[in-house]
């Protein structure tokens, strides 16, 4: 039940069903510890349960949670550094799962990833001109002798002065750091970015220029982009479609518009209300009642139901499904059954 | 390693480009020779190693005397105190007597075989007659010397190689070896009693041995109980003891590192396996280990290195899991994955080098702990064989005259080990300071 049903063309990047556990597996201590009748369990999270995506060539989409819902993880089976526990992920209507060697490695090299700390994410001891020349070179995408022009090349297409070539990543700014890491996901002719709170780190004003280039490169080079954020600003600015994620699953799709102008998940609407605005103008202040639940012990039912001010009977014990509310907005609430 | 504090920081909202304004350039390297400085002590400790180092290296250049060299030096300057010139060596003329007829007086020059640069005599000049008597034959000899007074200067005068059965009618014999000692007179006129019969040639040596000294070469620190120079004796000892640390260490890192990444980045039950190899191994003393060991494998410089990798890999092995679990945990080792590279490049050319800053500063710590563990087996006389004297063993031969007011021969080589390691630990301890991310200012 893919909620963007393009004619015709499969999405270049599918999930269907995925799910991510990680388990804390019990240790021989505890192992006896049981047999001498204590109750412990194995802690098992879910990071990602149960979540259907699906993203169409050229398309932005937007994918929006609090810090701990599951959005990196995500992100990070998109990316291919997480191996999902349950489901299929499709790329270009292919399992995945079914390739092997080569094309495994083509269709890896198909999606990069951005990440959120653009100190962490580049290698402290290379240089630039290392960090990005180094996997086309052995990927055996440019020639030794090409690489140096390569790397020049990327370097200028994401606004890098191709003399810093020979520094390290400690001796730039934030948003050069950041164009780097883009540089770099650049180098391996990518189809498709997932970008992980890619400007969170950033300075407002350099966020802005990180946020234009990335819409630039989607322009010249054809780019799909996974933009994961918990700031609703960006995510308005800059997607075509926007997925709000709630401990785990997705609570509600719907097309940028469509969705800022009318919520219809009460936790969308509970997020919306908290978008700070210029306009000062008196309002009140409701924020969401509570903390985000822990996932190692998720309320049943809809997970929202605890917070939920519009909470019902039926809430606390049956999961909703994703039904559309309207056309290609998809909602995961018992309240749309009631009217 | 850093993070360099920019002033600048980017310029303005609206350019395409955030070109930053030049951060000032200052390399890794040239920070951390900088943070290094900042301690006096660890700059004399630098220096110090240092200097322990150059001399350990070039030893064989720079030493006075070699002392593996039995010919270089004798058992009569055996542990002269520190600052004693070193004795002459013995002159010695060799003097043979072909053919002597009874009644036929006969005049040697004898020429001096070792050592002619000795100024005390020039030569010797002997007459020797060939006398019969009633109980056998006798040849009397007269002896004198050029320069005419070179005797006074003698300390002994000793006959030596005496073919058997040919005795001297003055002087004292040795208890048991052919050598026979003579006052200053007894050499000016002396006879050799041939037994019955004795038809053969006859020739002896004379060794003349001086008191004094010669002031071209002094022993600074004293000599040992074999007449070695003991600063010799160090500079070679401490080339030893240097090597072994410095090998032993070499190759436990490249171990330990090795073990330490893939129980890291594998996790799981090769981590468990590993770890808890390590914790066992960890928990014996490594001194007890390593007696063991030599114990089955014997003495040898490459036995003794061998125990040392075995007690040290698991110090190694135990810091690189440490650092690089962490380093594996962020974004670029996730990022590298993501760029589809190989497992073996992820671990060597990403996280391996990432992980080098606490291990240098164990590894210098862990060769510090190596010279003073293979001196304390040297000492015990487990360690390196006699052959390569080493500051342990060194302490070790001096320890046996120590109560005898000879101290020399065991403290000095005994101050050579306390420089040493405690220069590495300075180096290693303002390492650990400039290397440790917490302290950074």
């Amino acid at each position: 039940m893919t909620a963007t049903a393009a004619a015709g063309k499969p999405p270049i990047v599918a999930l269907e069903g995925v799910s991510k556990r990680f388990v804390k597996r019990l240790d021989v201590a505890m192992r006896v510890a049981n047999m001498l009748g204590s109750h412990l369990r194995e802690e098992v999270v879910r990071a990602v349960d149960t979540v259907d995506l699906a993203v169409d060539e050229g398309e932005v989409l937007g994918l929006v949670g609090e810090s701990g819902c599951g959005k990196s993880t995500l992100g990070r089976i998109v990316a291919g550094v997480h191996a999902a526990s349950g489901g299929r992920m499709l790329y270009r209507g292919q399992d995945v799962a079914d390739l092997h060697g080569q094309q495994a490695r083509d269709v890896q090299l198909k999606i990069q990833m951005i990440f959120q700390d653009p100190m962490s994410s580049l290698n402290p001891r290379l240089r630039v001109g290392d960090i990005i020349g180094e996997a086309p070179r052995v990927h055996g995408l440019v020639g030794r002798r090409a690489l140096d022009g390569y790397v020049d090349e990327i370097m200028g297409h994401v606004g890098l002065d191709t003399t810093y070539k020979r520094r390290y990543p400690h001796q730039f700014s934030g948003g050069q750091r950041q164009r780097i890491a883009i540089a770099r996901a650049l180098a391996v002719k990518p189809e498709f970015l997932v970008c992980d709170e890619a400007v969170a780190a950033l300075d407002v004003s350099i966020q802005a220029q990180v946020l234009n280039l990335f819409m630039r490169l989607r322009e010249e080079l054809g780019l799909t982009y996974l933009f994961i954020s918990h700031d609703l600003g960006v995510v308005e600015h800059l997607s075509d479609r926007v997925m709000i994620m709630y401990l785990g699953r997705i609570v509600e799709q719907a097309p940028t518009e469509a969705l800022f102008a009318a919520p219809n998940h009460p936790y969308t609407q509970a997020l919306l209300a908290e978008i700070p605005r210029l306009v000062a103008t008196r309002r009140t202040y409701t924020p969401v009642k509570g903390e985000i639940p822990t996932p190692l012990n998720p309320p049943p039912g809809c997970h929202f139901h605890p917070r939920c001010p519009h909470v019902l009977p039926r809430c606390r014990d049956e999961v909703p499904r994703l039904k559309a509310v309207a056309a290609g907005h998809w909602s995961a609430c018992h309240l749309n059954d009631q009217a | 390693m850093t993070t360099v504090a920019e002033p600048h920081g980017a310029t303005s909202a609206a350019a395409p480009d955030d070109a930053v304004t030049q951060p000032r350039v200052v390399t890794p390297f040239r920070r951390f020779a900088e943070d290094f400085a900042e301690s006096r002590v660890a700059l004399f400790g630098l220096m110090l190693l240092v200097g322990v180092i150059i001399v350990g290296v070039f030893a064989p250049w720079i030493a006075p005397q070699n002392p593996y060299d039995l010919t270089d030096f004798t058992e009569r300057d055996a542990r002269l105190p520190p600052g004693s010139e070193r004795l002459f060596d013995a002159q010695i003329f060799a003097v043979s007597l072909p053919g002597l007829e009874a009644g036929v007086p006969v005049s040697i020059d004898a020429a001096q075989t070792v050592d002619p640069a000795n100024p005390f005599v020039d030569h010797l000049v002997i007459d020797a007659v060939l006398v019969e008597t009633a109980d056998g034959n006798e040849i009397r000899l007269t002896v004198e010397t050029e320069p005419p007074d070179a005797l006074d200067g003698l300390d002994t005068i000793q006959v030596e190689n005496l073919p058997r059965g040919v005795e001297l009618t003055v002087g004292e014999k040795h208890a048991f070896r052919n050598l026979w000692t003579l006052t200053r007179d007894d050499l000016r006129s002396f006879a050799i009693a041939l037994p019955p019969g004795y038809d053969r040639d006859v020739g002896f040596r004379l060794r003349l041995t001086t008191t004094a000294t010669d002031p071209s070469f002094t022993y600074w620190l004293g000599t040992d109980a074999q007449g070695r120079d003991m600063l010799s004796a160090m500079m070679y000892g401490l080339r030893t003891s240097l090597g072994v640390g410095v090998m032993s260490g070499i190759f436990a890192l490249v171990i330990g590192m090795s073990l330490g990444l893939t129980a890291a980045y594998f996790g799981g039950r090769v981590e468990t396996l590993i770890m808890r190899i390590v914790d066992l191994q960890l928990s014996f003393p490594a001194i007890l280990v390593a007696l063991m060991l030599l114990a089955v494998l014997g003495r040898g410089v490459d036995k003794v290195i061998l125990a040392l990798i075995i007690v040290q890999w698991a110090y190694y092995a135990r810091t690189t899991r440490s650092a690089a679990l962490v380093e594996r945990r962020k974004e670029y080792m996730e990022a590298a994955a993501c760029l589809a590279l190989s497992r073996w490049r992820i671990i060597f050319r990403h996280l391996l080098p990432n992980c080098l800053p606490p291990v240098i500063v164990v590894g210098t710590v862990q060769v510090a702990h190596a010279i003073a563990l293979e001196a304390t087996l040297s000492f015990l006389g487990i360690g390196l064989p006699l052959t390569k004297p080493s500051l342990g063993l060194l302490i070790s031969n001096g320890f046996d005259y120590l109560l005898a007011g000879k101290y020399w021969i065991s403290v000095y080589p005994g101050l050579a080990l306390l420089v040493t390691i405690v220069a590495i630990n300075l180096v290693g301890d303002q390492l650990r300071d400039v290397l440790n991310p917490r302290l950074q200012r």
